[in-house]
């Protein structure tokens, strides 16, 4: 049944499929046979700078788009660049190939030790910090006129060769460029529609992604913003160095703040976080430059070049109020397209769905293959899985946690209770690194949880969920489990970005693997649903399996019955002995009394961050003291049982 | 109590709501009399908040009628609503999570800021401190860092302070200690004795009929069920088809069937449900 329905979604889809094809081919088409046209040299010149702002608008639109950050100073970069070329040229005779070399290796170093300590920062400190650094940047080319020629600049740069075919002509440097082009943007789209794009968007907040729930499925969040604060300086740094070469002489004012500011304004006209757009933006504003340096002398007598600036400003803020979210969502608005995040992702296209629903879920190859990423898991033999020895955790005058021994051993089920406030939700992101304890010591696996961050934690099996959901809405359902899977990959960036087999094999691993725990949780059929339209239960239900795709060896629950119905709650009772049969021990923060009664084989009972009580089910039922602080009257917890 | 229901302070005929083409609300009629506490049951998606958050005016109601104290009230706007004396406390809290617990409770009584007024508004502030004594240990922290039930608690205090005379919860019950829950419910009992209605949507079925007068009961945006609370809570084969029964319905298994001669001492449960065409 749910293959007929896979295809009926399939054969519906086809005939945007095909429009949107017919949309995307064109384009590349028409830029080829481009300079076949006579008197198209004004054009191809246009075209020529549009594709190298497009470069570097395609990398700060990727750190926008999808790591949330903003850069400022994407000029020092295509700078830095720039000026290699120049000064490995004019100074050291060195070919301008290797100056494009030279640049990619010191913008990367600069992005990663500027990256470094700010990216851990949340808020908008990239913005700032670029912006001081892109000052900085022509202060120091204009105050260093030995190495880059002072103000009046660097020339000139002879044009690039390959052997001795120099690129002489605009037709070479035309083709050269939009190839470049390509490449970068096949590139990023790859990354962005697999697991790479995947990460960035599970902590992108403004978008429905949550860093700490992405951190607690073991991704590196500083280490994504860092690498894509990186591309877009490389991205940034290649079309400087291009445009070097065509340009051939080169001064500091070409990369001052005007330059960023500019590319910042191409990104949000064509649309943060859409790759198309930032080559649209690169056109639009480009060519409404030449309009305008065009035009406005004819409209106004005198000097044209403040009105220039007004003009430009005006019509810049008329697209941000008429098209908010750029003009690439106007257009496909227009034209009835998907958006392209969700489209181009093989994961969601129901197309794959199908196939692999047809392929079956156990296929004895992909198991084995699958088994190859699991490390050793009998390693240890101790039947404890996590102490807690003494942990406390204080918020400035307020212990939240006080003073806390427990252990977990493994497959076993236990249950914290205590009043609101007791600091259950703090015990819980103390064992799983989001806070640290301020004494005592957490052990996991024998090692202490001390100086491991919270996704290190999680890299070493130890899943959660969350109270107030945390589901990435900007994503799947089967992609959330995705996410959870990301751990298990090895692809390199370069094996993604270009699609190698090994990265598109894994990825069919992880899809099918993600599918195989929506399975267990009984939400297979709606993988390609976007979670938001799904009832409570089963966003519950995707929180269990998003964390089981970590194949957790202790699992942390943090109120899953909250919201449930009676019958729902049983229902979820079942499912939490299911996953003690995958031999995951489970740790359970509940208020819903027939819940832990049913489950837990043990009860800590929590008030004022201390243990009060620990025990079975049963005796804690009847503890007087775990009666006067938190269940209140004992009927309620008999009659629950009774209706339960 | 049925006097009650001859001069109600809410009264919807026949309302409906949708969000885009989904239809969330269809044809909903409920009264709530002065000084009653209804309950709102029902499966998760079956349009409680959404009822909830028509009456308070946060979801517009596409076409029906809706009396509060007897005079129309769905052209009105939802902040308007609050001053004439619908407060509801939303199911995801929607606190101001930068600003002290305090603040956030002051903020419930914004419409009543005036000159004069501001010594009721501390001994309002004090009761509410006596209603929930953690919060007032917790007075001075960002209410971002109260755990969630305190959350929910401040949600509930932030509410109140509005005076309402009809007060609408969603989930008050959630995230609650069952002490606190019990707590909570005990205080609905003290907010009817001042004259307050309540309205409110829950999960935990048993807490809340146990503490209510009367419910209805929802199923895929319409109310299927009504009746006295201890009537249906005497009848759990109806409550059950109907609670569990509605988590089939949305893995598309269809509607439940309830027999109605179970409910044997059911001469107020009346059926709400359309006979199917």
């Amino acid at each position: 049944m749910k293959n007929t329905d896979l295809s009926r979604v399939q054969r519906t889809e086809r005939s945007p499929k095909l429009r949107r094809l017919t949309c995307i081919l064109s384009l590349p088409l028409c830029l080829v046979v481009l300079p076949l046209f006579p008197n198209v040299d004004y054009l191809l010149s246009l075209m020529i700078f549009i594709g190298l702002y497009g470069i570097a608008a395609l990398g700060l639109s990727l750190l926008m788009g999808y790591a949330g950050q903003i850069s400022l100073g994407q000029g020092v970069f295509y700078g830095i660049g720039a000026y290699s070329v120049g000064v490995l040229w004019t100074h050291f005779g060195i070919s301008p190939w290797f100056g494009i070399i030279c640049g990619v290796i010191l913008n990367s170093s600069i992005a990663y030790g500027l990256g470094k300590p700010i990216l851990r920062l949340q808020g908008h400190s990239l913005a700032v910090a670029t912006f001081a650094l892109n000052i900085i940047f022509v202060v120091l080319l204009r105050e260093t006129p030995k190495l880059t020629g002072g103000p009046s600049g660097l020339g000139p740069i002879p044009h690039l060769s390959v052997g001795s075919f120099v690129l002489t002509s605009d037709v070479h440097y035309y083709y050269l460029v939009w190839i470049t082009v390509a490449i970068f943007f096949i590139f990023y789209r790859n990354l962005v529609s697999s697991k790479f794009g995947r990460a960035l968007r599970s902590f992108h907040s403004f978008s429905g992604g949550n860093e700490i729930a992405s951190a607690t499925l073991a991704i590196d969040v500083a280490k994504y913003k860092s690498y894509v604060f990186i591309l877009s300086a490389i991205s940034a740094g290649v079309a400087g160095s291009l445009c070097a070469t065509y340009v051939a002489y080169i001064s500091p004012s070409l990369f001052d703040f005007w330059f960023s500011l500019l590319l910042l304004i191409m990104v949000m006209t064509g649309g943060i976080g859409s790759l198309w757009g930032a080559l649209l933006g690169a056109g639009i504003i480009l060519a409404l430059r030449e309009v305008l340096t065009e035009l406005l002398p004819i409209v106004i007598s005198g000097p044209a070049a403040p009105y220039e600036v007004v003009a430009f400003g005006v019509i810049f803020l008329a697209i941000l109020m008429l098209m908010p979210g750029g003009v690439v969502k106007m257009l496909m608005r227009f034209f009835k397209l998907g958006s392209h995040i969700r489209r181009n992702d093989p994961s969601t296209s129901p197309g794959s769905l199908h196939s692999l629903w047809q392929a079956g879920l156990d296929n004895p190859v992909e198991d084995a293959l699958t088994k190859k990423f699991l490390p050793g898991q009998q390693e240890s033999v101790s039947p404890i899985a996590l102490i807690a020895s003494k942990v406390s955790k204080n918020f400035g005058g307020l212990m939240a946690v006080c003073s806390l021994s427990m252990e977990i051993r493994k497959g076993e089920i236990v249950a914290i209770i205590g009043p609101n406030g007791a600091g259950k939700t703090t015990l819980f992101n103390l064992i799983n690194g989001v806070l640290k304890p301020s004494s005592g010591e957490i052990n996991y696996k024998g090692q202490s949880t001390t100086p491991l961050s919270c996704h290190e934690i999680a890299f070493r099996g130890l899943a959660r969920t969350f109270q107030d959901l945390r589901i990435f809405t900007n994503m799947s359902v089967i992609e959330n489990v995705m996410v959870g899977c990301h751990k298990w990959d090895k692809a390199s960036l370069f094996a993604v970005g270009f699609r190698l087999p090994s990265a598109r094999d894994e990825e069919r691993i992880v899809f099918r693997k993600s599918l195989k725990k929506l399975a267990f949780v009984g939400l297979e059929s709606v993988a390609d649903k976007m979670p938001s339209s799904l009832p409570l239960k089963s966003q519950k239900l995707l929180l269990i399996a998003r964390a089981l795709a970590l194949e957790p060896e202790i699992l942390l629950l943090d109120e899953p019955a909250s919201g449930l119905s009676p019958t729902e709650v049983n229902e979820l009772a079942d499912m939490i002995f299911n996953i003690r049969q995958l031999g995951t021990a489970i740790l359970l923060i509940e208020h819903r009394m027939e819940l832990v009664m049913k489950c837990a084989d043990r009860v800590i009972v929590l008030n004022f961050g201390e243990k009060i009580v620990e025990g079975q089910p049963e005796d804690i039922r009847r503890d007087a003291r775990v009666i006067e602080a938190y269940l209140g009257r004992q009927t309620d917890v008999s009659e629950n049982q009774e209706t339960s | 109590m049925q006097d009650n229901l001859d001069m109600p302070i809410l009264e919807m005929r026949d309302c409906s709501a949708s969000y885009g083409n989904i239809r969330a609300l269809e044809n909903a009629s409920l009264l709530i009399g002065s000084h009653e506490v209804v309950t709102l049951l029902g499966a998760n998606g079956a349009g409680k908040s959404t009822l909830l958050n028509c009456i308070s005016g946060l979801i517009p109601v596409t076409t029906g009628v809706m009396l509060f104290q007897g005079k129309p009230v769905l052209g009105i706007r939802p902040e308007e609503r609050v001053r004439l004396g619908i407060s509801l406390v939303p199911e995801e809290k929607n606190l101001f999570l930068s600003m002290t617990v305090e603040n956030n409770i002051l903020l419930g009584a914004y419409h009543r800021r005036m000159k004069g007024n501001a010594g009721i508004l501390e001994q309002d502030r004090q009761e509410m401190f006596e209603l929930f004594p953690i919060l007032m240990q917790r007075r001075n922290m960002p209410a971002c860092k109260l755990s969630g039930g305190e959350q929910q608690m401040l949600a509930i205090v932030r509410g109140l302070m509005a005076s309402p005379t009809l007060l609408l919860l969603d989930e008050p019950s959630l995230g609650l200690a069952p002490l606190v829950a019990d707590h909570v419910m005990a205080i609905l009992q003290k907010l009817k004795a001042r004259q307050i209605s309540i309205l409110l949507a829950e999960q935990n079925s048993w807490l809340a009929l146990r503490n209510s007068d009367r419910g209805y009961v929802m199923e895929t945006g319409r109310i299927v069920l009504e009746g006295n609370a201890s009537t249906l809570m005497n009848n759990e084969r109806i409550l059950d088809a109907y609670l569990g029964g509605a988590s089939k319905a949305v893995s598309g298994q269809g509607h439940v069937v309830v027999p109605l001669s179970e409910g044997s001492n059911g001469d107020k449960v009346r059926n709400l449900k359309p006979s199917p065409r």
